[in-house]
């Protein structure tokens, strides 16, 4: 019982203000995860980014360039590491001490005027690969702690502002997943979460899944990412909580 | 007996034998033939039955498939058996296979020699319609009651991208009948941040008579759409079958791809494979910690424990820039070399854990309140696991041997030194202590990685895949012993990808596991087997 105490007094707060947010996040709207260099893109003839993507998140478009769809990639990088040219490049989740406070500022500020302090989310795993899951629990820990803005999350849908939807949807899910729907009290805000939520990539379309929560219900913002970085979860969170303001 | 005398006995019922470089025996028997032979390899071998899984040979190559397509559907059937040294430890693999005609799909049931066969003969029910004879509990796995019968989705003659409509259809369940016993039913959105199953406690007063676990919610046919992927795009699927042990379930993967080829993979791949496989375990076990303190309300060690972790992933993005270890491995090796630089990082963060292990092992050994409620709870008889199969962790707080990493020397692992964990209390508590001594063992093979890493290649390129050649990869992931078998078809695209997880192993213990205790007890039971749906379902 003191040694616990004791643990308590040396360690005292491990939540992070600058050592881990130094370089995260760019900027408050989500930004595409690829970025092409044009002028070195459009020297390239072959194209292989376009091949070698295991998801189809790449398109050619037009002669020289190439189109990104952030809904499908899984961030293999296998664009970025056969790239001839050097062109793609991969933006790493960085955000700066200064940029982390402002936004989580803003965060706290919108679910104060809005929810009246609290954002309450019931997560919703449909078919998800668990990772999405252990983000979730990661961003309750105490380096990111999620509390601190007042967002929460709780066990049942009735008590819940905002559904947090992981995973492709899958065949036997399905009437869960749309009676959690039901079940959660307007206005409500639903947030597909994970590349496989937002378009089904990589398990694709078939017989035991949907390929993608958008196909069955309507979702307000995507958060892309496999899986997301605690950061961009907050952040979509933020998107998130701006829309139902507007509701 | 070994595995060589009991051949020679069985001869004359042998069609054909392969015999593979990479310690793996396939032998092609009669179906009438197979129920004997499988008893004389549970009882006299002491063999124990790793996987079992159906081919639908469809569009094999067309010799084998003869016209009236009387070998349409071929069983495997893969026993572990003691390996050259024939001792406890280390294991080889002896494949049975039948052939099943497209006429007659019927197979006699094995679930009387060894339990664990229970499942595999269900889901073979279920995704290829084969009938299994004597079954001790035929029902539905896979499909849950409102799928439509005589739909089989793993035949080749089945279009991965059909769409099916839900029936109408009354789920038949166990029920306990007399005065005072209700059900309790649960799921399957669950309240935490867990994943979906339902669950129908039969109980009297509070403690459990019996629990009946309806799965695979999370189904999504992962096997389906492998099938005519090629290899570097279906190893981007291994990786997500699991999210806590994607580099695991990648390993086996490539481990096949690899027995498959050929190919000699660089040592210093090899070596830094290792050290990523047991950061790998030692951020799950300490999830597993994480929750067993949650699970019974322990919230200072959790909130210590998951501080831990964080300090691991995010030491892990800062190298890979992945914090679920994804987009590293690749068939032949590495996707691209990690500089000794980073590499220090990694054992830097190891050390730290190991230190800050001992604060955690303090608050976990003697809070008082919390050894009240992990004590005697959550009781698995070895002899109970022994006839399920169960693996890992779960087995290993039971007293059974059963490492991967020592059965089946992949890896590296055969060069390094350290200690199989086992424990002889059979509870929640025992599988607590197996993971803190095993986060210590990982640290030092970490160490030991670290001191022989030289500098050198980490890929090799891979050219040609042999058709039709089986291969299986086994890796120990902190969940347990995942199995993956790999056959590639023609087109170097593969043909059909089987996926037996730890989990899908162990769930049949759980339900003997909560056998008497209180319903409260579940999630932390539940937590300590660590059973995850999505690789159990896939």
């Amino acid at each position: 019982m003191l040694s616990m105490f004791k643990n308590i007094l040396i360690n005292g707060s491990f939540t992070e203000k600058k050592s881990y947010a130094d370089g995260f996040l760019n900027s408050a709207a989500p930004e595409p995860l690829i970025k092409v260099d044009e002028s070195k893109c459009a020297a390239c003839p072959s194209k292989i980014c376009v091949k070698v993507c295991p998801t189809g998140a790449i398109m050619p478009e037009g002669k020289n360039k190439i189109k990104f769809c952030q809904l499908k990639c899984i961030e293999c990088r296998m664009c970025e590491d056969n790239c001839p040219t050097g062109a793609v490049s991969f933006t790493d989740f960085g955000i700066g001490s200064a940029e982390f406070n402002k936004l989580s500022e803003k965060l706290e500020k919108e679910i104060k005027s809005c929810f009246s302090r609290s954002l309450h989310i019931r997560q919703l795993d449909a078919g998800s690969c668990n990772a999405c899951d252990h983000e979730m629990i990661s961003i309750c820990n105490p380096v990111f702690d999620i509390s601190r803005f007042g967002i929460d999350f709780v066990a049942s849908p009735r008590h819940a502002d905002c559904l947090l939807v992981t995973g492709p949807v899958s065949w036997n899910l399905k009437e869960a997943l749309i009676r959690t729907i039901e079940a959660t009290p307007d206005p409500k805000i639903v947030v597909a979460l994970g590349t496989c939520a937002a378009s089904g990539a990589p398990f694709g379309e078939n017989y035991a899944s949907y390929g993608g929560a958008n196909k069955l219900i309507p979702v307000d913002v995507f958060i892309p990412g496999c899986p997301p970085h605690p950061y961009a979860i907050i952040q979509g969170l933020l998107k998130a909580v701006g829309i139902i303001n507007k509701k | 007996m070994n595995k060589k005398e009991l051949l020679k006995i069985y001869k004359n019922h042998i069609i054909e034998t392969t015999e593979t470089d990479y310690g793996e025996t396939y032998i092609q028997i009669d179906k009438n033939d197979l129920y004997e032979i499988a008893a004389e390899i549970v009882s006299m071998l002491n063999g124990s039955l790793l996987t079992m899984f159906c081919v639908d040979e469809l569009k094999y190559a067309q010799k084998s498939l003869s016209a009236d397509k009387k070998n349409r559907y071929m069983i495997y059937y893969a026993f572990r058996v003691p390996g050259v040294k024939n001792d406890e430890i280390t294991k080889e693999l002896l494949i049975i296979k039948t052939g099943v005609g497209e006429s007659e799909p019927e197979i006699n049931s094995i679930t009387d020699l060894c339990l664990s066969a229970n499942w595999y003969e269900r889901e073979i029910f279920d995704m290829f319609g084969i009938y299994p004879h004597n079954h001790l509990e035929l029902s539905g796995l896979i499909h849950h009651h409102n799928f439509p019968k005589n739909i089989f989705p793993m035949r080749k003659d089945f279009a991965a991208d059909t769409k099916i409509n839900a029936v109408n259809k009354i789920e038949t369940i166990h029920k306990v009948s007399g005065g005072g016993t209700y059900l309790l039913p649960v799921g399957p959105i669950h309240a935490g941040i867990i994943e979906p199953g339902h669950f129908k406690f039969s109980c009297f007063g509070e403690h459990v008579i019996n629990l009946d676990a309806q799965l695979f919610y999370t189904h999504k046919g992962i096997e389906k759409t492998a099938e005519g992927m090629n290899h570097i795009n279906a190893n981007f699927i291994s990786e997500r079958i699991c999210g806590v042990c994607s580099l695991s379930h990648s390993a086996a993967y490539t481990q096949a791809v690899e027995k498959i080829t050929g190919a000699e993979v660089p040592l210093r791949a090899r070596t830094i494979r290792v050290i990523l496989l047991e950061l790998e375990r030692i951020a799950a076990y300490l999830t597993d910690l994480m929750g067993i303190a949650v699970d019974v309300a322990y919230y200072h060690a959790s909130t210590y424990i998951s501080k831990m972790r964080e300090d691991i992933l995010s030491g892990v993005y800062s190298v890979l820039r992945s914090r679920y270890f994804r987009s590293i491995n690749m068939c032949g090796g590495l996707r691209r070399d990690i500089e000794d630089k980073s590499i220090g990082s990694l054992i830097e963060t190891a050390l730290k854990i190991k230190k800050d292990l001992a604060i955690a092992e303090d608050m976990l050994y003697n809070g008082t309140t919390f050894l009240e409620r992990i004590e005697t709870t959550g009781r698995l008889f070895t002899k109970t696991a022994k006839s399920l199969g169960v693996v890992g962790v779960g087995a290993r707080g039971s007293g059974i041997y059963c490492d991967a990493r020592k059965a089946f020397n992949y890896e590296i692992y055969d060069k390094l030194d350290f200690k199989e964990i086992i424990h002889d209390k059979l509870d929640v508590y025992a599988r607590m202590c197996v993971r803190l001594d095993e986060i210590k063992e990982s640290v030092s093979i970490i160490l030991q990685c670290s001191a022989n890493l030289k500098p050198g290649p980490v890929s090799v390129k891979i050219d040609k895949i042999p058709a039709f050649k089986p291969a299986f990869g086994i890796t120990e992931a902190p969940k347990g012993e995942h199995a993956h078998f790999l056959i590639f078809g023609n087109d170097s695209n593969i043909y059909r990808y089987h996926i037996r997880s730890a989990s899908y192993a162990n769930w049949l213990a759980l339900t003997f596991a909560v056998k008497g205790d209180i319903v409260p007890d579940f999630p932390v039971i539940n937590k300590s087997f660590n059973l995850c749906y999505c690789s159990c379902d896939r």
